[in-house]
């Protein structure tokens, strides 16, 4: 994981460990693997609270089923690294997403969304859409561990209006809205059947729509340069593909005067 | 046997690279179009005593691209008429391009009919003719070596989203981003430098010299600090420019320094215009100052480009390898973002030390850099420290070596030629024992 978005999700786990371990002494392991988790819930005493923040190569449902075996009650389960892997990475331009994520810890806005993002959204999640979760597990005195206490969702939150406002005012700046509309594309791309604007307010989703519209713009003019001719065997000349000297300037003129870009500017 | 020659579509700031190319080939033939044959390009050859050939020579007398590309025009038209777009449009952009391909095709494949073609460099492959060049090397075995003629710092989008030559020569890492997230190989990517900085090697370390050459030529105040804006332009390749970016970020750039004046900071204001920009430029320029009644006063400058990156006490730009330049130097740089019609990826990481700012923003950057002393070091040592992610060696100097030595790593070998026969061995052995 690149370096500022591993030291993002780091202080996210920090501060989730924090607020579930209630003020209280508890045993805590995380980016547990698959062995660690398994030791960890040996060495808890009864009245004990256990946090195990585990990773993709580990099956919360077993985490959860085995602690009830062994005398827990798991309170809470908290997806978390959503960015980091999880629903709101996308899986392209790996290097375009680094340099995105660079500016975590740096930026401010964009680091505060990306908080808002992660600390209020992604919990709401199924732990399979994020890159960890966090187990919060009590070791009951008693012989046998209770349920999870709360379901886990199976599908997306319903819409949280408040959140979606807050989501507009931390993506004034074109960073963070470009960050937003990347994470957005994520989890439409993760999630079938979602609305890809669901964590935007109008505004947002009117510039989330132009900033689609104007990548196909892009993609039109560039398939249609490059495949124009395709058909045409006689376009080749001792080997040569002669057509290949017309993308650029045909490019500068679909968007001129086909799709009419420009065309407030005199010059 | 044919005679090795190299074909050569550099500009005259990659001509370094090709001075070392020679020293380690040897000499042969430069082959190049007309319009590249410049005074530069001919000092190198004749350094090496090599001949310089010129493409269009090689092709018959009274030979007419125009009429070579009749019967490939005539074919092409139905698919021009096809494609959704107005066909006049397709047409006429096919009847003014394809001519070149041909020319160029013609001439390269005489050429190639009388040397043995070892490589073709050129320092882009999007317009008519890079991207004639290397589709044809690569359809007649001749290696091919696109030096990039920036770092992409915006990802590679419409005519720039794709590799025709063989091998991509990058400033840095930075620079291969976008052509890996395109998928192509990493092994078709290298890392060289661009030869054309070089000279920062040493420039960097005359600074005080160069400002009293600026302050001379432009007369400026050599007691107030230099605040450098390097204009930026509209290429309509992409459906994210907004038109005329030039005269945007022109006018945001003269808003914030009328906002510093205001304020009562005091500085000397430099806009470098492009030289590309010269039919216009100053004109512009004097209109948008006029359109403001500007008090704070502002110098035009079309040239002095790497002496500005050196003496700036602070350079703004928009997305510009310009402010790369900056990182190599030591000069704190601003890049003014947020141009675009829609959100676009940041062209610098986080970790560049390149202040990023927004059109609103950038008085306030502007300021922060001249007057906040630990901001101001802690800019310039990030940048100095990350310089070598977007420029390999950092101003080492070097760059012109690293692409030569690239040069004649995908270069073919030199034909050897065939022993003589053993009647000449004889007589050659008889001459030098005559000598003794």
């Amino acid at each position: 994981m690149p370096a500022p978005l591993d030291r993002f999700t780091t202080t996210l786990e920090s501060r989730l460990v924090e607020r579930h371990t209630g003020g209280t002494a508890a045993s805590v392991v995380l980016r547990a693997g698959p062995r660690d988790w398994k030791k960890a819930l040996r060495r808890v005493a009864p009245g004990q609270r256990l946090l195990i923040g585990v990773g993709p190569e580990v099956s919360v449902d077993e985490v959860v089923a085995h602690a009830g075996r062994k005398r827990f009650t798991v309170v809470d389960l908290v997806p978390y690294g959503g960015l980091a892997g999880g629903v709101l990475a996308p899986r392209d331009h790996p290097h375009r997403w680094r340099r995105v994520t660079s500016w975590l810890g740096e930026d401010e806005q964009l680091t505060a969304l990306a908080t808002v993002l992660e600390e209020r959204w992604v919990p709401t999640l199924s732990p399979s859409m994020a890159a960890y979760c966090l187990v919060v597990a009590d070791r009951r005195p008693g012989r046998h561990g209770g349920p999870p206490a709360r379901p886990v969702p199976s599908a997306l939150p319903p819409r949280d209006e408040q959140l979606v406002l807050d989501i507009e005012a931390l993506s004034t700046r074109a960073l963070a809205r470009y960050f937003l509309f990347l994470v957005v594309d994520a989890v439409a791309a993760r999630v079938p059947h979602v609305d890809p604007a669901f964590l935007l307010t109008p505004r947002r989703r009117d510039e989330y729509a132009a900033w689609h519209e104007i990548q196909q713009i892009d993609e039109d003019v560039t398939t249609l340069a490059r495949q124009w001719s395709a058909a045409c065997a006689d376009r080749l000349r001792d080997g040569l593909d002669v057509t290949v000297a017309v993308d650029y300037e045909l490019v500068r003129q679909l968007l001129e005067q086909h799709h009419g870009r420009f065309e407030e500017i005199e010059r | 046997m044919k005679r090795p020659a190299i074909v050569v579509l550099l500009p005259e700031r990659y001509l370094g690279a090709l001075d070392g190319f020679l020293a380690g080939y040897g000499r042969l033939p430069i082959v190049t179009p007309g319009w590249n044959r410049t005074p530069a390009l001919e000092a190198v050859a004749a350094k090496h005593r090599c001949r310089v050939v010129t493409l269009e020579t090689l092709l018959p007398d009274g030979y007419d691209p125009t009429s070579e590309a009749a019967a490939v025009i005539d074919a092409l038209r139905p698919h021009a008429a096809a494609t959704g777009a107005p066909a006049a449009l397709v047409e006429e952009r096919m009847t003014q391009s394809v001519p070149v391909a041909v020319e160029l095709g013609d001439a390269l494949g005489a050429a190639q009919r009388r040397f043995e073609l070892v490589l073709l460099a050129t320092h882009e492959d999007v317009t008519a003719t890079g991207r004639s060049a290397t589709t044809w090397a690569a359809s007649h075995d001749v290696p091919s070596l696109h030096l990039a003629h920036s770092l992409a710092i915006t990802d590679p989008y419409t005519v720039h989203a794709h590799l025709a030559a063989d091998k991509l020569a990058v400033f840095g890492e930075r620079g291969a981003e976008g052509y890996l997230d395109l998928g192509i190989p990493a092994d078709r990517i290298v890392v060289t430098g661009n030869p054309g900085w070089d000279g920062y090697a040493e420039l960097r370390s005359r600074r005080p010299a160069t400002r009293a050459l600026l302050d001379e030529t432009y007369d400026l105040d050599p007691d107030l600090p230099l605040v450098v804006f390097a204009t930026t332009w509209s290429a309509h390749l992409t459906a994210f420019d907004p038109g005329d970016v030039h005269a945007d970020s022109l006018g945001h750039f003269l808003d914030a320094c009328e906002e510093l004046a205001r304020a009562g900071a005091a500085f000397n204001a430099v806009v470098k215009d492009r030289p590309s920009n010269e039919r216009f430029g100053r004109q512009h320029f004097e209109d948008a100052l006029a359109a403001r009644g500007t008090t704070q006063r502002y110098a035009y400058a079309l040239d002095h480009g790497q002496e500005l990156a050196v003496a700036a006490d602070v350079l703004v730009a928009v997305e510009s390898n310009f402010l790369v330049e900056a990182m190599l130097v030591g000069t704190p740089a601003v890049n003014l973002t947020a141009w675009a019609t829609a959100p676009m990826a940041p062209a610098f990481d986080g970790a560049s030390g390149v202040l990023q700012v927004e059109p609103d923003e950038l008085a306030g950057g502007i300021r922060r850099l001249l007057e906040d002393d630990d901001f101001r070091a802690s800019q310039v040592a990030r940048a100095s420290e990350r310089a070598p992610y977007y420029h390999v060696g950092g101003a080492d100097g070097g760059s012109a070596a690293r692409v030569a030595e690239l040069m004649l790593a995908m270069a073919k070998p030199r034909p050897v030629a065939p022993p003589p026969p053993a009647r000449t061995r004889l007589r050659r052995l008889a001459k030098r024992l005559a000598q003794r």
